[in-house]
């Protein structure tokens, strides 16, 4: 009972790791740079819900069109200043102009709403919902449909429509791309506002159950980098479990002791979220050592 | 000689400190199999990247259709006619070949499914293999990818860059009919490669580049092995 | 000259200009703004290391500050410890940790590293605020003593801000004369190329290592001295702000010069006082400005500072010192048997068999995609054969890293340009004097700079070997293709070869500066060296070469003296396509 509770609370944190999560590949492989912002546009979204829902107290579902489009027009903006200038030079000048965005955004939130952290509206409405005996938040349930539906609709668009496989071609070979007649300027700032507007949208999915703060972006951004790097750097599908897996293990690690009682005499500081997370790092230290292709290999290499 | 597809006048490409292509005028007519003969480095790859703008021209001019090209980037010219088979294939790896056919069809108003039907008639071997990643498939059946997915626009100019490189002799004979066959009606074709007999009889026309210069030209298999030879070796 | 005086006048005013300082601005806020520049100054020395010279983008530099400071702290405040003990152990700790970290760390790419340095100091900050018994949490620790220098103590303040300079300017000229020695260009080739480093003989993950600790060691020192100067320590030194102030400072200022640490650490640790004007929304605009350096001036502002040509050089017998004449074997040089290699499904070396002798020239050809360049890279180190042996001067050499059979007298050319634009030709040369000079004493090595004037003569006799010592003062990138080709054959030389891989020197060339090409490959023969040669220009490569071998499909086709060669009909069979037809 606890356990499933728990399971659906890990997958709708894990559901939005996720999200942000295909952003971040979906960039690297269109550009071949690590976007340090990607965290900051998962709290920008959360902002605009909060700052949208002050205004229009309906739930986030009405909301989250508008937030994805206003995060998709911030995305071409993004590349605008902080890809397309530097899109000659080596990756890791990309890499430090989005740091350089991230602390824009953060700033700009902290002078606009201020640093203290806000609340956005549900999703649907609170409460929970009841499967046989066991009570389920409605929120972190509608966050799971939710982000399905858009991991579904991303699915679609990359592998059904032309558009999609034309963004695909752009990440695989961009010279040859604009060779068989492919705009691919136009692809890759698409490509950037899709990465945004998916960040924006976890923004928004998260904003209910956690607070948004100014300063969390780089919270995400880790968790973005690490689900791509266990997953396989590159490979979507390999990013969007690597998320899952660090959101299931955030959430049931601390409760270990509640739902194993043979756990009781562990010492608190052990079960706690600050050891779950320095697990996480020791374990992503550990796979880099032993396994730097990442868990699943790594999808950008076979490209080459 | 205005009802050239393609003139080539003057043509200069750098690459850096180095003359890839030096002064070198070509013209193509529609129907016309024209290929370009020449050791590595002898500038035919520059040439063709040149045509298609994925490299810029240093000096000299290109005409298509009576048109400049100049100041176009490479995705307008695809768009205008000029189809780009690259060396060394580039098939996108991790699309299905139906993908790799599509992606090249980006922003064209064409009939998607009918087109891909002539491609797979035209190749069979990828009718087969439509779902398949294409790093899944052979050296062959990858070029033959890379042709027909140059072929989805319908190109009026077919830019062929090495395309027999590395395949076996019977596959070199079908790519090398597939590129005769297009090169007919509204549609010209230009083919580069090292290996001078098997391009030379099948094509109307033939150049020798070496050092990025015309040093002879005639019509096809017109020049045999032995002098092709001692241009090759001697010059 | 003029370029040497105005900079050295540059330097001087800006040194003028930052003692004047304090004397300027002695309020107590502005002479602390101005210490804690100092103390982000070090850092960016420090960083500059890593991230400039080695270009390998590492996070943990701000971790190693933290770590520092903490040191201090918890040695000083807690234990009662003196400054004089508790500084060189604060520079120790994050060298030890350093060490240890960069074992698994530092060999990853570029996007890994940078992770694994951010993961790194990530459980680094959660231990501060977690562990408390030992950090004081999120509160710090308080009380942390003063500095304590000779026995004398310096008071916060003027003394205190007189020491982090002083610190500063000790830092500065360390790292100046670290890479204005002969490591300062094996570094610029090692992130110009790392193929080319291995070639010429530098040992790159050595460098990368040395560089990592350097920078721990800078790191060390800054988070000392910020401890000793705010008297309290608190997790914000760990948080990753430290880590992007620091690299936003290497970004700003510049990543590889001296003035460009100190300038960015002056810039942006007063920028925020300079855009008080915008209020709240003041750190929104240090983002824009950081954005728009790196786009507008991607070497910083110190790329904006001229930079001199050294020409100082070693004189009269020097030069000769560290040469070693190559000792002729009696053996084959390069003797391959039954090398195969296959990349997938292709089968791109079939059991090649060949041998070359002192002072032969091989040519090798073959049509595109026949395996050419995959054997010279077989036969440098790069990648390993699947089967067969190869032997270099009579010794088994299949697991010998790059830069130890560039060490062992194998060097080699490349097809595309390998040479460091921003060096000029002689420090190119000169470079690769790093790998074989070195092997005594790195240290002074580093510190001195006779290896360097040394290195440089050698390098100009190299130069006028081959006719170019009049370009020996020119940067490499201004070059004419032909000298550049020739350039690049001075630089195999200094690795004093006893085979010289050259993959098409003739690319490019015009018919005269071919004629000399021969004519300069003939007398390295003459000296004894032997030379294997990928070429496809065969009017040039035939009357050149003692023995051709022929490639095709991976396989050897053909081998024998140029004249039959050109009469073989398989080799023109896989030239001329004819096999192709039946």
């Amino acid at each position: 009972m606890l356990t499933l509770q728990l399971l659906v609370n890990g997958l709708a944190l894990g559901a939005a790791y996720a999200l942000c999560a295909l952003g971040f590949v979906l960039i690297v492989n269109a550009t071949g740079a690590v976007n340090f912002a990607q965290g900051d546009m998962v709290m920008v979204g959360g902002l605009f819900a909060v700052v949208l829902s002050s205004f229009l107290p309906v739930p986030g579902l009405v909301l989250l069109p508008l937030v994805l489009l206003l995060t998709a027009a911030l995305g071409l903006a993004f590349s605008a200043i902080a890809y397309f200038p530097l899109r000659s030079r080596p990756p890791v000048s990309v890499f430090i102009s989005t740091i350089a965005v991230g602390i824009m955004l953060q700033n700009a939130a902290t002078a606009g709403v201020g640093p203290e952290p806000r609340t956005g509206p549900p999703l649907l409405t609170g409460g929970s919902i009841r499967v046989g005996d066991v009570f389920l938040s409605t929120q972190s349930v509608a966050i799971i449909v939710v982000a399905a539906v858009l991991f579904m609709a991303q699915h679609v668009l990359f592998n059904r429509t032309r558009l999609g496989i034309a963004l695909r071609a752009t990440a695989q070979d961009r010279a040859m791309a604009e060779a068989l007649g492919i705009r691919v300027n136009a692809m890759i700032a698409l490509t950037f506002a899709l990465a945004t507007a998916l960040a924006g949208g976890a923004g928004l999915l998260l904003a209910n159950v956690f607070f948004v703060t100014p300063t969390e972006g780089g919270n995400y951004m880790l968790k973005a980098y690490i689900a791509a790097t266990i997953g396989g750097w590159g490979s979507l599908a390999g990013a969007v479990a690597g998320a899952l897996l660090i959101a299931l293990f955030e959430v049931v690690f601390p409760s270990l002791p509640l739902l194993w009682t043979g756990l009781d005499g562990a010492p608190s500081w052990l079960f706690s979220q600050t050891s779950a997370t320095v697990i996480l790092y020791l374990a992503l230290l550990a796979i880099l050592a032993i396994r730097p292709q990442g868990l699943f290999g790594e999808a950008a290499q076979r490209r080459a | 000689m205005t009802d050239a597809l393609l003139q080539i006048e003057n043509a200069v490409v750098r690459h850096g400190p180095v003359t890839a292509v030096d002064n070198v005028s070509i013209e193509l007519r529609a129907g016309e199999l024209v290929a370009l003969i020449g050791p590595n480095g002898a500038g035919k790859s520059s040439l063709l990247n040149a045509i298609a703008g994925t490299i810029p021209l240093a000096k000299g001019g290109i005409r298509f259709s009576g048109r400049s090209v100049a100041g176009l980037r490479a995705w307008q010219r695809a768009r205008l006619g000029i189809g780009l088979c690259p060396e060394g294939r580039r098939v996108f790896a991790g699309l299905s070949v139906r993908e790799n056919l599509v992606a090249g069809t980006s922003g064209a108003a064409i009939a998607l499914e009918p087109r891909i039907a002539e491609i797979f008639s035209l190749f069979p071997a990828l009718a087969e293999h439509a779902t398949r990643p294409a790093w899944q498939l052979s050296g062959g059946q990858q070029q033959m990818l890379a042709v027909g997915r140059a072929l989805m626009r319908d190109p009026r100019l077919l830019l062929l860059d090495e395309p027999t490189l590395g395949l076996a002799p019977a596959v070199i004979e079908e790519v090398l009919a597939a590129a005769r066959r297009a090169a007919s009606g509204p549609r010209a074709v230009l083919l580069a490669d090292q290996s001078a007999a098997t391009a030379s009889l099948k094509a109307d026309r033939i150049y020798i580049l070496r050092g990025g210069r015309i040093i002879a030209s005639g019509a096809g298999g017109t020049l045999p092995d032995a002098a092709l030879g001692q241009v090759l070796f001697a010059g | 000259m003029s370029g040497t005086l105005s900079s050295r006048a540059l330097a001087i005013l800006g040194l003028l200009a930052l003692a004047a300082w304090p004397l300027v601005f002695s309020s107590a806020y502005d002479l602390r703004v101005f210490g804690l520049a100092g103390v982000y100054a070090i850092l960016v020395l420090g960083y500059q290391f890593i991230f400039g010279h080695a270009g390998a983008l590492a996070l943990t530099q701000g971790m190693f500050f933290g770590l520092a400071a903490y040191i201090t702290a918890i040695l000083g405040a807690k234990v009662g410890w003196p400054a004089t003990v508790t500084l060189p152990l604060s520079i120790l700790g994050p060298v030890l940790v350093a060490a240890f970290v960069a074992i698994p760390v530092l060999r990853l790419d570029t996007h890994y590293f940078a992770l694994a340095t951010l993961g790194i100091a990530q459980i680094a900050l959660l231990i501060a605020i977690k562990w408390e018994d030992l950090t004081g949490g999120s509160n710090g620790l308080p009380g942390v003593p003063g500095l304590v220098l000779f026995g004398m103590a310096v008071p916060n303040g003027l003394p205190l801000v007189a020491v982090i300079w002083g610190a500063v300017a000790v830092c500065a000229l360390l790292a100046w004369q670290i890479m204005r020695g002969l490591y300062g260009g094996a570094f610029q080739v090692m992130r110009t190329n790392l193929l080319i480093a291995g070639a010429i003989g530098i040992d790159s993950a050595k460098l990368r290592y040395a560089a990592f600790l350097l920078s721990a060691a800078y790191a060390g020192l800054a988070g000392a001295l910020h401890a000793h100067m705010l008297r309290v320590v608190s997790p914000e030194v760990l948080e990753f702000n430290v880590m992007v102030a620091c690299l936003s400072m290497a970004v700003v200022g510049g990543r590889t010069r001296v003035a460009g640490a100190i300038l960015g650490a002056l810039v942006l640790v007063h920028l925020p006082e300079w855009l008080r004007g915008f209020e709240s929304y003041y750190l929104v605009v240090y983002g824009a400005v950081l954005l728009g350096m790196i786009i507008a001036a991607p070497e910083g502002v110190a790329g904006m500072l001229p930079v001199s040509v050294r020409k100082d050089l070693a004189g009269g017998d020097a030069a000769r010192k560290g040469l070693h004449a190559s000792a002729p074997s009696d053996g084959p040089v390069l003797a391959l048997h039954g090398i195969s290699k296959r990349f997938g499904g292709i089968q791109a070396l079939r059991d090649v068999t060949f041998s070359v002798q002192p002072g032969e020239i091989v040519g090798l050809i073959g049509p595109n995609g026949s395996g050419k360049t995959t054997l010279l890279n077989v036969i440098s180190g790069l990648y390993p054969a699947d089967a067969g042996q190869i032997h270099f001067s009579g010794e088994a050499i299949g697991t010998c890293r790059p830069y130890e059979l560039a060490r062992r007298g194998l060097a080699r050319s490349f097809q595309v340009a390998s040479l460091v634009d921003e060096l000029t030709a002689v420090d190119n040369v000169a470079a690769a004097f790093a790998g074989r000079v070195d092997r005594a004493s790195p240290a002074a090595t580093a510190l001195t700079s006779r290896p360097l004037t040394v290195a440089r003569a050698e390098a100009l006799r190299l130069l006028e070997e081959l006719g170019i010592a009049g370009h020996a003062w020119e940067r490499a990138g201004t070059l004419p293709h032909g000298i550049r080709r020739r350039l690049e054959i001075a630089r195999a030389l200094a690795l004093d070869p006893r085979l010289v891989l050259l993959d098409e020197p003739a690319a490019g060339l015009d018919t005269a500066e071919m004629h000399d090409l021969s004519a300069r490959l003939r007398s390295l023969a003459q000296q004894g060296r032997a030379l294997l040669i990928v070429e496809h220009n065969m009017p040039f490569l035939l009357p050149l070469a003692h023995r051709i071998v022929c490639l095709d499909r991976g396989s050897v086709i053909a081998e024998g003296i140029p004249e039959a060669i050109r009469l073989d009909p398989a080799v023109r069979a896989a030239y001329l396509g004819v096999d192709k037809l039946s």
